[in-house]
């Protein structure tokens, strides 16, 4: 198939018919910056943290966001890297050591947090303790604390992730199938809860990227990924979600859009901001948390 | 034809189809999850390989 804007060989084959190159290079570019602009994720004030973990989701949001603060002329030194060590050996230091290598040749700050100085262990250590969570649990609720916790101390006023489209549909639909409302009205470009101090906003500039689209555009870029697996990757909900997304998309081109753009369409009716006053500050930590202690801070207690 | 992996995974098949299309039907596996890509160009489903003798098959999804 030709490029429907020109006569060279497509790269991918859309909706609407095929791009090139050049053309698919720049579609994708200019659609994270109109999600920018169209939800409003970054403002001339705000100091921006990007949430990396050296995966092709963060590179492409590192190297686009960095491109947006160059085109709007925003300050450089309110923009940042932060990336957690969660200790996995052989997997993420390798892709630190990447981070680390891309961060500087695009003049891009970067932090390093860990696991081991926040909670003074590693996933590694922690996973033979645990006898019923799988360490992806574990994982989770660290990280997204750590991230929180640490772009907070830097003075950040955004949090981006890597979330894209396909991130998206899948949590919606997981999250309407086990009746999770709470949750499921916390997601959005900007998520989180948003009128709270000690809560960084985070923003999702590739929230209309397809999964495909954004692995497509690393390639084309040549950006340096290390494409390895998790050791602890497992079969899990979300996995089976993805699967039985891909396999319908496949089959009814527009079903993961369609079903972001409903979301879009509902959340306002969900009450984004209702559980905002049943906040409260952990008993040990003093992070916000939901529960008295916070989960991050039982997780550490069920480890002794 | 063979089909390379990005875990560096190499196996041959007896294809006698036309298109990626076909071949990823073939080997069962969604389009959407994978590139395609011979001499570093990539492929998109529609394209004929007959003649071709390798290609590479990328990985989309996340595996982290």
């Amino acid at each position: 198939m030709k490029c429907l804007k020109c006569s060279q060989d497509a790269v991918i084959i859309g909706q609407h018919g095929g791009l090139c190159k050049t053309h698919f290079i720049t579609y994708f570019e200019n659609k994270v910056i109109k999600t920018i602009n169209k939800y409003k994720l970054i403002s001339r004030e705000d100091k921006v943290c990007i949430a990396a973990s050296g995966g092709k989701d963060s590179m492409t949001a590192i190297y686009l966001v960095k491109k947006y603060f160059n085109l709007k002329k925003l300050n450089p030194q309110n923009l940042f890297v932060l990336t957690v060590d969660e200790g996995i050996k052989g997997y993420r230091d390798i892709n630190i050591k990447n981070l680390e290598k891309f961060c500087k040749k695009h003049d891009v700050k970067l932090i390093k947090a860990s696991f081991k100085k926040e909670f003074g262990t590693s996933i590694d250590k922690a996973h033979l303790k645990i006898n019923n969570q799988k360490p992806c649990n574990i994982c989770g609720t660290w990280r997204r604390y750590i991230l929180n916790k640490e772009s907070r101390k830097y003075k950040a006023t955004k949090l981006v992730t890597g979330h894209n489209l396909d991130d998206e549909a899948q949590s919606t639909l997981m999250n309407i199938f086990k009746a999770n409302n709470d949750l499921l009205a916390r997601l959005g470009p900007i998520s989180g809860t948003q009128d709270h101090k000690l809560f960084v906003q985070r923003i999702k500039p590739l929230y209309l990227c397809l999964e495909k689209e954004t692995r497509l555009y690393t390639y084309l870029k040549n950006f340096p990924i290390i494409y390895s697996e998790c050791p602890y990757s497992q079969t899990s909900y979300r996995s089976d979600m993805k699967t039985m997304l891909n396999n319908f998309e496949y089959q009814y081109p527009g079903t993961k859009q369609g079903i972001v753009k409903s979301l879009l369409a509902l959340l306002p009716l969900l009450g984004q901001k209702k559980e905002v006053s049943s906040i409260k500050l952990c008993q040990i930590c003093g992070e916000p948390a939901n529960q008295p202690i916070c989960k991050a801070c039982k997780q550490i207690d069920n480890l002794k | 034809v063979k089909i390379i992996f990005e875990n560096g995974d190499v196996t041959e098949i007896d294809f006698k189809g036309k298109t990626v299309q076909d071949l990823l039907t073939k080997i069962q596996i969604n389009p959407l999850t994978v590139l395609v890509i011979s001499n570093k160009k990539v492929l998109t489903e529609d394209i004929n390989i007959q003649k071709l003798k390798k290609i590479e098959l990328l990985g989309v999804l996340s595996k982290g």
